[in-house]
């Protein structure tokens, strides 16, 4: 339908508005509606997007906005088109809501950028080009676990309070700052404190000139918050396909995306499905997910953090995130009650490019002792709190007290998280990576330790603490 | 599903180890009074042996011409049978390691005990094993006791000392390195009477005197290890049960939470198709 038809509120419940629409005047589903009403004599407006369209000219939208004070009767407005992005070089330095419209106080986007609508389809399957080179982090643990495919999807699981957003932004610190092109970063539903922190951080370091940063956090209504992945990634996908470059994504978190369908699907009206999901949590997903992908024209990196609700893995939110994925990293509350960070669980972490093939057997053979090691350390750790180390075989023994090192080996000092460890943080190359872990596994350096381990960068920092500990 | 699963897996290793701590412990049970007693009887054996020997040593003139250097040291070391054993064998092992650290020649090392294979990495030095079991330790031993007797008599300068766990009560067990021979004389010297003379005497006395001293170290050794197995396993046992207590809490929380979220869906599912069913109804 053209722009412009105009309708009444006839019902509104929280964020969801019912509009009624003469019959050759409804709005397009997916498309933005927009609602101007007084407020305590202060003009307001109300932007919302059509999710639904019933019997009788009604349609139900999303409110992307408050609907405090919003009054039955209202008129709106069909825009006659989806919610737009400005993309381009305009959006590099800026800060956006997920609307679309600039929040840093900066100057408006001029009106001739180019906008794209946020509803994009994914690429089409002709065109995804599959990447197999390895990303370094400058994360031990990540770099030999589950490392990261350039060009590829890679997911952050953890439970609340165990490190997602530390790890996430040191990542944005090596990656964005080492990496030279653009990166885009969607903060969903996350602290909106930590969105400022964020800026702050890269205007401070520079790297704020190639980002663009869009924000739906935890104080926007659940609509807003829908659609922040959707913007941001219209951004990115311009650049991926307009300017064939390559584009970091960066997503904190995806979970809430979840959480905020799942928000409006029940007010919409939808039969809640397994642990109280939106019936449609696989296809929002999917939709979101076959996006962030890599095509002929450029690559989309993308770091996603993935919150994992009690701790559960097997949770439909976390289930459903962990197939669209390349390499996954899963926190472990344990080992961050050991106080070991980042607190990445190495035996739960994974990857598709960790393979003989691609990382090389070097890489592929340590990775596989590694997990061997703590495999092993596990399934002995009942005994050993019975019985005691000592009643161990040999062997044994050795595993334990290898395995107990390399686990405090995994930690690695941030340097986003210096103001916490009073350390500085360490980017280990991903050669010293694999030669630190196979000095651990061959034995030549039983006779250090363990504490000279712990929050330490490569295997010469460990010999140098140990020296100073004798 | 896996969660729970894992649980239970947990649950049955740990319920089998504490079935092998348990049937341990009531083992070490049934065995510990037999113990303390040839522990005492072989006690009071050689103090008095060491009263008579020490006073027959001193009439016992050595051969002129030996020499007057410590030639050999033997060093015997009392390990344990087997395992779940606590730290019987580590106290030990330290107590030998700082004994050997002193030594200027290094001493001929005999390890008693089946359960030694384990120091070896550890001691990084040349030694002799002898299994020593309970009813057989006395024959294999006594090819070593005669050396050292013949080494004493042709007049070699010779030192011997064991390593043991000395059992001092149930709950305490301190390592000593005790030098055996040459014997410290005696505190009170006795008038004692010689028949025929004391070099008919010394060679038999000697011998004795080296089995007896061997009798109450390898005695007092393996009580101290029965000892220190009864209170490991005990521990042990406690520990199981502790863990398996949370685990058990753990697994029926997880198993009702599952329960309760399932009931909550099939009740809200069920609410919204009786309001769906209601509005059809009224033509809503």
């Amino acid at each position: 339908m053209a722009a412009g038809g105009r309708g009444k509120v006839i019902q509104i419940i929280g964020p969801i508005i019912d509009i009624h629409f003469e019959q050759d005047e409804i709005p397009e589903i997916r498309n933005a509606i927009e609602i101007r009403h007084n407020y305590n004599g202060v003009k307001q407006r109300v932007i919302a997007e059509v999710a639904m369209q019933t019997e009788g000219g009604i349609v139900r939208c999303v409110s992307l906005l408050p609907t405090e004070g919003l009054p039955r009767g209202a008129e709106a407005v069909d825009t006659g088109h989806p919610i737009m992005t400005p993309v381009g070089k305009t959006v590099l330095g800026r800060v956006f809501n997920p609307m679309g419209e600039t929040i840093d106080n900066g100057p408006p986007i001029p009106p001739e950028t180019e906008r794209h609508s946020i509803r994009g389809n994914p690429p089409l399957f002709q065109d995804i080009d599959p990447q197999d080179n390895v990303y370094e982090t400058g994360i031990k643990v990540i770099d030999l676990m589950s490392p990261y495919v350039k060009g590829g999807k890679t997911g952050l699981f953890g439970g609340a309070g165990v490190g997602k957003t530390v790890i996430i932004m040191e990542l944005i610190h090596n990656m964005a700052t080492h990496h030279g092109g653009i990166s885009v970063f969607a903060g969903v539903g996350e602290r909106t404190r930590e969105g400022n922190d964020l800026w702050l951080d890269m205007k401070s370091s520079g790297v704020l000139q190639k980002t663009s940063l869009v924000f739906g956090q935890m104080g926007e209504q659940p609509g807003a918050r829908l659609i922040t992945p959707l913007t941001a990634l219209t951004q990115a996908e311009y650049f991926r396909d307009r300017e064939h470059q390559d584009v970091l994504f960066f997503m904190d978190n995806v979970f809430r995306f979840v959480q905020a369908g799942s928000e409006v699907s029940t007010l919409l009206g939808r039969m809640p499905s397994a642990v109280g999901y939106q019936p449609t949590l696989g296809v929002e997903m999917g939709r979101l997910e076959e996006r962030i992908t890599s095509t002929r024209s450029g690559y989309i990196t993308s770091i996603q953090a993935v919150f994992v609700p009690a701790d559960d893995i097997t949770d439909p939110a976390a289930a459903i995130t962990f197939s669209h994925l390349d390499a996954s990293t899963v926190l472990s509350r344990q080992i961050a009650a050991m106080g070991i960070y980042p607190a990445v669980d190495p035996l739960q972490s994974s990857s598709r490019i960790l393979d003989v093939s691609i990382v090389g057997r070097e890489h592929y053979q340590t990775a596989q002792e590694v997990k061997r090691v703590l495999q092993r350390y596990n399934e002995l750790k009942d005994i050993v709190a019975i019985l005691g180390v000592s009643e161990l075989p040999k062997e044994d023994e050795l595993i334990v007290n290898r395995a107990r090192k390399i686990q405090r080996f995994f930690s690695q000092p941030f340097a986003v998280a210096e103001q916490f460890t009073g350390l500085p943080g360490r980017y280990v190359k991903l050669v010293d990576t694999i030669q630190g872990f196979r000095t651990i596994l061959s034995g030549a350096a039983d006779d250090l330790p363990e504490q000279a381990f712990y929050m330490a960068g490569s295997i010469e920092e460990v010999r140098e603490k140990a020296a100073k500990m004798q | 599903m896996s969660q729970l699963s894992a649980i239970k897996d947990r649950v049955r290793t740990i319920t089998n180890l504490h079935k092998v701590t348990k049937a341990m412990e009531m083992v070490t049970r049934t065995k510990i009074h037999k113990m303390r007693q040839n522990a005492a009887s072989a006690k009071d054996y050689q103090e008095l042996y060491a009263g008579l020997f020490g006073a027959l040593a001193l009439k016992y003139v050595i051969k002129p011409g030996a020499s007057q250097e410590t030639s050999q040291k033997y060093c015997l070391a009392f390990f344990s049978q087997k395992g779940f054993c606590g730290g019987f064998n580590e106290k030990l092992l330290n107590c030998l390691r700082a004994a050997l650290a002193t030594e200027k020649i290094p001493p001929k090392l005999y390890l008693l005990g089946r359960f030694q294979a384990k120091w070896k990495h550890v001691l990084a030095r040349e030694f002799q094993h002898i299994a020593a079991r309970e009813n057989t330790y006395r024959e294999e031993t006594a090819g070593l006791v005669a050396e050292i007797g013949a080494k004493i008599l042709a007049g070699e300068k010779i030192e011997v000392c064991f390593i043991y766990n000395r059992l001092v009560s149930v709950l305490e067990q301190t390592p000593l390195a005790q030098k055996i021979y040459p014997p410290d004389p005696p505190a009170v010297e006795k008038e004692i009477l010689l028949e025929p003379d004391v070099d008919a005497l010394y060679p038999e006395a000697l011998k004795g005197y080296l089995t007896a001293c061997l009798a109450k170290a390898y005695w007092e050794s393996a009580a101290g290890e029965y000892y220190f197995r009864l209170l490991s396993m005990k521990n042990a046992n406690d520990n199981a049960e502790l863990i398996l207590g949370g685990l058990l809490l753990e697994y029926n929380k997880t198993r009702q939470t599952r329960i309760t979220q399932e009931l909550s869906e099939v009740i809200s599912a069920f609410d919204v198709l009786k309001v769906s069913a209601e509005k059809k109804e009224r033509g809503v």
